[in-house]
């Protein structure tokens, strides 16, 4: 093509990019080093840590019924997880068995935290991609679950429905037909969702093929939760190793694990949505079958020397408390495991080999407490300058990209 | 109170009866036992009343070796976490697994003495383990001996080297509880 006779070998420089660890807006700072060649990802590093709070070493010296609402503290969006799965080990060690509607309604609380998080979750899928008016969508329609929650706990993002022995309030029968038709609309919205997400072409080719995580990968790294279902590996804490009113549901057999073999960000991305539609259905199951009685049972502060393995399913994949007691009205030792943290192990296999605008929506398509780019530094290797840019910036310029790199004329 | 009390250590065992409601936690531990007779501290080995729940302890030097039985034999691949204990004298390193096709949660743990708590790293058998495996090195001074990447990974860059926050015995020395006001619970009088 050229005029010149001997041929010239370009090699792309490569480039480590850092982006974060700092974001003024959100929690959860984290920050990812990418080598790139040219448009390529070659090689990632995760660092974590920039915000650790000591929350372990805390709750050592609190009380259980104030790590309760310490360790609901830990995350905005999942917060009746830590809070239920505490509540749940320190029954487990005091060995009290809760009344069957507090069960119900702990269980109940659980999966409309589910749904809200997946709905939130689709939007900012949605967002990373540029298509904002699904974004707007979602999150509109994500405000029916915030409802029902204020509803049921009278507090919109931590709810704190559990105490040691059973639940703090009890759901009203003037209040359970004006859940079922928040059920009814969010069902309806998120079947149209659904088909949105599979054959919307801008949303779809954005996220097929994208971020791989092989089977084996998923199952070596430990993956957890909807990372790890889209890749068919059957991990679910709900079917594996149920708790509370997860066994009447399972005794019903009408639910299932969801999982699908695409292992790329679209597996991730059908994976969620189709869960919410399941946990639509368990919490209409829940209200209707909600038996009569008690909420709570009475638990005595000290608890008995013992230790206690309890798993949760939240949102993002599994939840694991270890709480070990020691005869006193505080423990003697908690760990606490978010599932967020295991899935960063995969995250750097994740991202090799993929283009840099795909980044964004790789790093996001685990659902973490998503923080983290909100800038980036771009250092050249040759002349070692230095740029500061946004995350909006590098959104719009990997949106763009795309609409210059069509995928069809690849 | 404190873990230096080897009473309140032994009593927070709670094994289950051999009843029906336990049959596969107990065939599971007796198949470990029948196996691996050397690597495993038998009387530290239970089954608790919680179901689904197998507690292990191994010897240190044997973990390795354990570890490897357990992935081969009872297709062992998904790793929750690692918790650290202070036990007074002994640290304790416990590896939280999940089989999932017996659906049991197996804890494997092994104690290090506290003067050279060293023990060796298992993050090229079980991938998960990296990033615990460097979180426990920085909060108890567990080292796992052998870990591909050593690096800080929890606490800030200019933490002191020989401090390890979450063991029971230190003492705050530069008051950041205090500073930070997370003295625990106000005194009842206060209230």
């Amino acid at each position: 093509m050229t005029s010149a006779n001997e041929r010239r070998v370009v090699i792309p420089p490569r480039v480590t990019i850092p982006i974060g660890p700092q974001h003024p807006a959100l929690k959860e700072p984290g920050m990812f080093k990418l080598t790139i060649e040219g448009e390529y990802i070659v090689d990632a590093e995760v660092n974590i840590g920039y915000n650790h709070r000591g929350v372990e070493k805390l709750a050592e010296s609190n009380s259980h019924i104030q790590n309760l609402y310490l360790l609901a503290r830990i995350c905005g969006i999942c917060s009746a997880t830590h809070n239920g799965n505490y509540a749940q080990a320190v029954e487990a060690a005091a060995e009290v068995e809760i009344p069957e509607r507090a069960k119900f309604i702990r269980t109940l609380v659980w999966e409309l935290d589910r749904i809200h998080s997946h709905i939130l979750w689709l939007g900012v899928a949605f967002h990373e991609v540029g298509f904002d008016t699904a974004f707007m969508y979602t999150w509109r329609d994500r405000e029916v679950a915030m409802d029902m929650l204020e509803n049921i706990s009278g507090n919109r993002v931590h709810h704190d429905m559990n105490t040691p022995g059973g639940v703090r309030r009890d759901i009203p029968d003037e209040l359970v037909p004006k859940l079922l038709r928040g059920l009814d609309k969010l069902e309806e919205r998120m079947i149209y969702y659904r088909d949105v997400a599979i054959h919307e072409k801008t949303f779809w080719d954005r996220v097929a093929d994208v971020g791989i995580l092989e089977t084996d990968v998923a199952k070596k790294t430990g993956a957890v939760g909807p990372t790890a279902r889209g890749s068919n590996v059957p991990v679910d804490v709900r079917f594996n190793d149920p708790t509370q009113a997860y066994y009447h549901l399972l005794d019903t057999g009408d639910f299932e694990m969801i999982l699908n073999d695409r292992c790329d960000v679209a597996g991730r991305s059908i994976v969620r949505v189709v869960e919410t539609i399941e946990s639509i259905k368990m919490s209409r199951w829940l209200l209707e079958n909600m038996p009569d009685g008690p909420i709570r049972e009475r638990v005595r502060p000290r608890i008995q020397p013992n230790e206690v393995l309890a798993r949760h399913e939240a949102p993002r994949g599994e939840l694991v408390h270890y709480l070990v007691t020691n005869g006193t009205d505080k423990p003697e030792r908690i760990k606490v495991r978010a599932p967020t943290h295991a899935n960063w192990v995969s995250m750097a296999h994740t991202l090799r080999g993929n283009y840099l605008a795909d980044a964004p929506i790789i790093l996001a398509a685990i659902d973490p407490c998503y923080s983290c780019t909100d800038r980036v530094v771009i250092v050249d290797a040759d002349d070692e300058t230095m740029e500061l840019v946004p995350l909006d910036v590098l959104r719009v310029k990997s949106n763009k990209w795309y609409k210059d790199h069509p995928r069809s004329e690849r | 109170m404190s873990g230096t009390n080897t009473e309140s250590i032994v009593s927070e065992h709670r094994p289950a009866e051999r009843d029906e409601t336990h049959q596969r936690e107990y065939a599971l531990l007796d198949a470990i036992l029948r196996d691996q007779p050397d690597a495993v501290i038998a009387e530290e080995c239970y089954v608790h009343v919680q179901p689904r729940r197998v507690f292990v302890r191994v010897h240190p030097d044997k973990l390795r070796e354990f570890i490897t039985y357990m992935q081969d034999t009872h297709d062992m691949w998904q790793f929750s976490t690692l918790s650290g204990r202070d036990l007074g004298d002994d640290l304790q390193a416990n590896y939280h697994f999940f089989l999932n096709d017996q659906k049991i949660a197996v804890t494997i743990r092994v104690n290090v003495p506290r003067n050279h708590p060293e023990y060796p790293s298992i993050t090229d058998l079980v991938p998960g383990a990296e990033f615990v495996e460097n979180e426990i090195r920085e909060l108890f001074g567990i080292f796992p001996v052998g870990h591909p990447n050593v690096r800080r990974c929890e606490l800030p860059e200019t933490w002191p080297a020989e401090e390890y926050p979450l063991r029971k015995d230190w003492t705050d020395p530069r008051k950041l509880m205090e500073r930070s006001k997370t003295q625990g619970p106000k005194p009842r009088e206060e209230m």
